[in-house]
């Protein structure tokens, strides 16, 4: 937001593409990112019945965005399947190769890539290229969360404490999902709704890329974080501001952070207004900050995409 | 944790409600003062649901069919010309 002018969403289209009227919380960071999304993608986009309608209160009638529980790895393989078989046609039709559909572009929750592994890579050996959009509200059983949760009283064993290994491999995966890491990528960008003209140059880069794309989007959530919903959008900036999500993009093979932050506020301040954490052990708050602090310094340094993916 | 801090947090999802609108999902609707308004459409940009829009004039207003009172553009709001006015008793359970 800072680098352009007040005015600048006049420019977007007017013409709204995202249904209203969801059953979605109060304020929900999710259908936020998905409709910026909508804007981006805005004159062209076309999204199938099946995969918009469906869950976000899956046995209630709402109209909704994204498949959060059906999605599964024979709906992304027949979503690619179809986008095939619709091309060909085309082209048969027109005695050309022109393409109907220019390039497929697949939403789903983070937990697929922790539950169905295997969808995305089994995905990605296909001859047709796509988008990928990641949206992580982090709200499936996360681990730094889990850690949080006080242990049964009666549970009377000895318990592996959380130390600063575990704070690290947990901090890294925020990142980037180590699928993510071990698959080829064309294009590779982290972003956040409350950056929204960031979040639409990165998709638009995406559909523009030669081959597969996939952008990780962090989406705060109150229901799940436990802050007030008012706040959704400052919350996805406090994020980027203290280092614990800091947007970059990757374009074959070289990294560029494009908010770059001058002076990382303490993750102290972006962990204490959710209350999803009051419970976290206080005496893992450096560890943490220390994480993040290398992490933040390995980004700045690296040029190249092996430098920091190991 | 006080008792206040458990009420605040988080967002009011009713348990039983009308499909066909989101009204009974908010306890008060934004206002937009058109003194202040300088008409840059963050408000528009940022809302989650989809429930703002542009009228003649060129000023911003909300569709109270679809907006579920949850205050993002009133954060996002550069002026802060947008104020929330109650429409209903909150119950005695969710006062802040």
């Amino acid at each position: 937001m800072d680098t352009f002018s007040v005015y600048v969403p006049k420019l977007l289209s007017k013409k709204e593409q995202f249904l209203s009227g969801r059953r979605s919380c109060k304020g929900c960071g999710k259908a936020a990112a998905a409709r910026i999304a909508s804007k981006a993608l805005a004159p062209t986009a076309i999204a199938p019945d099946q995969v918009s309608e469906s869950v976000t209160g899956s046995v209630l009638p709402g109209r909704n965005f994204a498949h959060d529980t059906i999605a599964t790895d024979a709906l992304i393989e027949n979503l690619l399947d179809t986008v095939e078989k619709v091309n060909e046609e085309a082209a048969r039709a027109s005695q050309t190769r022109h393409k109907a559909v220019e390039k497929a572009v697949i939403g789903f929750n983070r937990r697929i890539l922790e539950d169905d592994f295997t969808a995305l890579t089994r995905a990605l050996k296909k001859d047709q290229s796509a988008l990928y959009l990641c949206f992580d509200n982090e709200a499936y059983i996360d681990e730094m969360l889990r850690e949080a949760i006080p242990k049964p009283f009666i549970l009377k064993e000895d318990v592996h404490p959380y130390g600063e290994k575990e704070v690290a491999r947990v901090i890294q995966e925020k990142h980037m999902p180590p699928v993510v890491k071990k698959s080829e990528f064309d294009y590779i960008a982290t972003s956040c709704p409350s950056h929204p003209f960031d979040l639409i140059e990165k998709i638009k880069k995406g559909i523009a890329a030669a081959g597969n794309a996939f952008i990780l989007i962090l989406t705060p959530c109150p229901t799940g974080w436990m802050f007030p919903n008012g706040q959704t959008m400052r919350m996805g900036k406090l994020a980027v501001a203290t280092g614990y999500f800091p947007l970059y993009e990757i374009e074959e093979g070289t990294i560029t952070i494009t908010q770059k932050v001058s002076k990382r506020e303490p993750v102290q301040t972006f962990l204490a207004q959710q209350k999803r954490f009051f419970t976290l052990p206080q005496q893992l708050m450096p560890v943490i900050q220390k994480e993040i602090d290398t992490f933040n310094e390995e980004l700045e340094k690296a040029g190249k995409l092996h430098e920091i993916f190991k | 944790m006080k008792k206040d801090d458990i009420i605040s947090f988080g967002s009011t999802i009713p348990i039983a409600t009308r499909f066909d609108t989101n009204e009974d999902w908010r306890f008060e609707r934004p206002v937009w003062n058109q003194e202040k308004c300088i008409q840059c459409g963050v408000c528009f940009l940022s809302c989650p649901d989809g429930a703002i829009h542009e009228n003649d004039e060129g000023y911003y207003e909300a569709d109270l069919q679809y907006c579920k009172g949850c205050g993002v553009c009133i954060q996002q709001c550069w002026t802060g010309c947008i104020t929330l006015e109650p429409t209903v008793e909150r119950p005695p359970w969710l006062i802040k």
